[in-house]
């Protein structure tokens, strides 16, 4: 406060000065209220920001930076990534959840019998759990979801969840049967997604806006363009809550993500946008940075309905000629887990497939000159604007060029690449992460955008949908990452890291991204 | 005056027809389907093809053009797909972030600037004015966005004295969203109100060495009177001008800063808009910002008008 007065002396000082200056006698009273105006104008503008006091931190309230902010926070509309790292498993909550290891875990539903032929899933319900709004959560809410989830209008971003149930059914208040049309091995798994979570009847309509689930946290408002503001549920049941509050500020620019962590206006970034700038904090006491795994996998994509690619060996030349552990470095700056197949290397049934194409040159030349390319061609390499895609297609396009494969880059924006290249499929090559868990079922679609027919590939997805036997699906998984690993469909070249920052004492934040979310039921401040 | 007032009128009606035609066929040949890119990878040619015809993509681009004035016309400015709230929603809370940061910009330059222009005249080669004059080069030459990210190291990072970012909503009360707006204001006034200064220092200049100047000083009145009654009043008028085009240019401006402090102003809404395909928020914006413009020097011109006779001689 001395400081702001001492500011503005200084500055009426200073404007009086040329009032005063030869005129002593004279008073000119206009110009001298002018000039008092200005400096109370000043003292009020510039000066009163910095009088306030300390704001006293409370300890038990959480701020969460995410880069993108969502358009809604309903879960069960549309695709947006950003409505489930806010308000799944934090809000809502669905009839089972995922542990931080992946693992299927009861939620909702406290148990379930599932029959022997795997087409009827009995669930029953815990009990006394209560809604925000205060009305009671029952099986209706369960059959209501679901259905809702399923029906024809539905705009559901994810009805492949749904496809295969048959019906749901009341049988009491605490108990529903899901029956399925065919055996379904994943569908606790696909029980435990954001699109698939419990709500309200009385409120589904304007989860949009105004989110009513059963989870630990309830809205409670939302500042649009700058934060969300949950509070801990009162009539929450589960597991103690150790959080009072928790902020989701949304910060898309990653210099300013930086700025607002080290300045301590944000306690944790759990998916930090600038792997550059991680140095920083992993040298500074006063943070830790969390690396672990998302279900994103990097590929170079390669046209396989068009020549040369048709041709195996040029698309295994490809493969030879690029040197993953530098495309890792210059696209994400080390923080990617080379892959040799689509298949996350944290799943249980991965097989490590990388040598098939490890960085030989030589070989791929010989490749290419068998091919009949032994000068080479000329080739397109079409670039999506997220900023390890850019990276990538550089050190690709450098990668093949040394083997004679003259790539051009063509930049695109999303809009762009989804009409040309995803729905038009008029490209050669192009660089995306595919970020879907358990997505290697894309290459039994004929018709998706790298064009792979395989009949023998989609026979194996088939029989993997229907065997609902661990250690045979195991085998069927692994049958089919070595089956496109050796076709060399695509050029596999990393899975993605997740890269969170946090305040060092902050306890409980899930190192891994087995979905899309951030649960925080078991978040705490330690000392 | 009144025939100058209408004159003005019409070309301001003028200026915003064009501005809407603009505005619209450029926004109208982007490359993409806007239907596809809004509903992602997963979406089927029925749902694409029914929201092309919801955003009346499939009529020709001039009648679009007419529904689209038409609706504005009336005070709709339709519905964004993103964020499915009308526009003008949006457009509401976000003006209550960008219009007082202009404001705020604003005032910190002429508070700053003008003081600093007439002392910079009046100590017109002593050391004092040579600080100013190079203070203002520099404000002049270093770009906005290293500047406000100068602020937030050393007044967020180093010292905690101001967040380093965001918007806490007017409902937190007026001192914090001063706090949080002070360093974006800063940041922006700091070029503008050297820009301020400097103009305010040549003008003034030569005003003092008009001849009326002179004879002022002549017949006794003190300096500091005669700058402040004969020569200010007449230097003031290019300042207005200046004026003007600053406030328009802090509104369409500020976008980089919003950035940099992670303000959710108009500009930050524009750009999100840009980068989701939603054109309808786009169009509404960009609109409204020329809108804003065009009435602002409207309003500057009928006030150099009313300050200076000879304009308005000079057009009527």
């Amino acid at each position: 406060m001395l400081f702001v007065l001492y500011f503005s002396y200084l500055y009426y000082n200073f404007l009086m000065k040329f009032h005063v200056r030869n005129s002593e006698k004279v008073r000119c009273v206009p110009a001298s209220c002018l000039l008092k105006t200005f400096a109370f104008a000043f003292l009020f503008f510039c000066a009163v920001p910095f009088a306030q006091a300390e704001a006293v931190r409370v300890p038990r309230i959480l701020r969460l930076g995410m880069v993108l902010e969502p358009p809604h926070l309903d879960p069960t509309i549309g695709v947006a990534g950003a409505v489930d790292e806010i308000v799944h498993a934090n809000i809502f909550e669905g009839l089972t959840r995922l542990n931080p290891a992946g693992e299927v875990r009861a939620s909702l539903a406290r148990s379930w019998y599932i029959s022997d032929d795997g087409l009827e899933y009995v669930f029953s319900l815990r009990r006394g759990v209560r809604f925000h709004d205060g009305s009671i959560f029952d099986a209706h809410d369960v059959k209501f979801s679901l259905d809702r989830a399923r029906a024809g209008s539905s705009v559901n971003g994810q009805k492949d969840l749904f496809s295969d149930i048959l019906s749901v059914d009341v049988i009491d208040a605490l108990t529903v049967r899901v029956r399925l049309i065919r055996a379904n091995a994943d569908f606790l798994y696909n029980m435990a997604w954001g699109n698939a979570v419990i709500v309200n009847p009385k409120t589904a309509s304007q989860n949009a806006f105004h989110p009513v689930g059963t989870g630990p946290f309830a809205f409670s408002r939302w500042v649009r363009g700058d934060h969300v503001t949950l509070v801990k549920s009162p009539s929450y049941q589960g597991p103690s809550i150790r959080l009072d509050r928790v902020d989701f500020r949304f910060i898309p620019d990653p210099a300013a993500a930086f700025s607002a962590m080290m300045a301590g206006d944000l306690d944790a970034f759990p998916r930090f946008p600038a792997p550059e700038l991680l140095p920083r904090f992993t040298s500074d006491p006063r943070f830790s940075v969390i690396v672990g795994t998302t279900e994103g996998e990097v590929i170079l994509s390669i046209n396989n309905g068009r020549s040369p690619f048709r041709d195996i060996r040029v698309r295994r030349a490809i493969a030879h000629a690029i040197d993953r552990r530098a495309v890792i470095k210059g696209a994400v700056f080390g923080y990617g887990v080379p892959i040799g197949t689509h298949f996350a290397p944290h799943h249980p049934a991965y097989v490590d497939l990388t040598s098939l194409s490890s960085y030989d040159p030589v070989r791929s030349g010989f490749l290419l000159s068998k091919a009949g390319f032994s000068d080479g061609f000329e080739t397109t390499l079409i670039l999506p604007p997220p900023i390890y895609a850019r990276r990538a297609g550089e050190v690709i396009a450098a990668q093949l060029r040394a083997v004679g494969i003259r790539a051009r880059i063509i930049n695109m924006e999303w809009a762009q690449w989804l009409e040309r290249v995803f729905e038009r499929k008029d490209f050669d090559l192009t660089v995306i992460a595919h970020t879907e868990a358990m997505d290697i079922g894309i290459y039994a679609r004929p018709d998706y955008y790298f064009q792979y027919k395989n009949s023998e590939f989609q026979k194996l997805m088939k029989s993997l949908k229907e065997m609902t036997d661990p250690s045979r699906r195991r085998f069927i998984l692994q049958q089919a990452q070595k089956k496109i690993a050796v076709d060399y469909v695509n050029a596999y070249l990393f899975q993605v890291s997740k890269i969170g920052v946090s305040n060092v004492k902050l306890r409980g934040l899930w190192r891994d991204s087995p979905l899309q979310l951030n649960d925080l039921t078991s978040v705490y401040w330690g000392d | 005056m009144l025939h100058f007032f209408w004159w003005r009128f019409i070309s301001l009606l003028f200026s915003l027809a064009f501005a809407s035609i603009v505005i619209f066929f450029i926004l109208d040949t982007l490359p993409g389907d806007p239907a596809a890119f809004m509903l992602g990878l997963n979406a089927t040619e029925e749902t694409i093809g029914a929201l092309r015809e919801k955003l009346h993509l499939d009529v020709s681009a001039v009648r679009r053009y007419f529904i689209w004035i038409g609706s504005l016309l009336t005070g709709d400015f339709g519905m964004s797909h993103t964020y499915q709230v009308p526009v003008w929603e949006l457009i509401k809370e976000r003006i209550f972030v960008s219009f007082p940061l202009a404001f705020y910009a604003l005032l910190l330059s002429i508070f700053i600037g003008f003081p600093l222009g007439v002392l910079a005249a009046q100590c017109n080669q002593t050391f004092l004015g040579t600080v100013i004059i190079g203070t203002n080069q520099l404000g002049v030459s270093v770009p906005e966005f290293w500047f406000a990210i100068l602020l937030v190291f050393i007044f967020s990072i180093l010292l905690s004295w101001f967040p380093s970012g965001g918007f806490p909503g007017w409902s937190e009360g007026f001192l914090p969203v001063m706090k949080s707006l002070f360093l974006p204001a800063v940041a922006l006034s700091f070029s503008r109100l050297s820009v301020l200064a400097r103009v305010v220092r040549f003008s003034l200049q030569e005003a003092m060495s008009q001849d009326y100047f002179r004879t002022a000083l002549a017949k006794g009145v003190p300096r500091s009177r005669a700058i402040w009654y004969h020569a200010l009043r007449n230097a003031i008028i290019p300042l207005i001008s200046i004026l003007g085009l600053q406030f328009s240019s802090l509104l369409a401006g500020a976008i980089v800063i919003e950035n940099v402090f992670f303000l959710p102003g108009l500009g930050r809404l524009v750009f999100q808009a840009v980068t989701q395909r939603d054109l309808i928020v786009v169009r509404g914006v960009v609109m409204l910002i020329t809108f804003a413009v065009i009435v602002v020097t409207f309003l500057v011109e009928l006030s150099c008008a009313a300050l200076d006779p000879r304009l308005r001689k000079r057009i009527c």
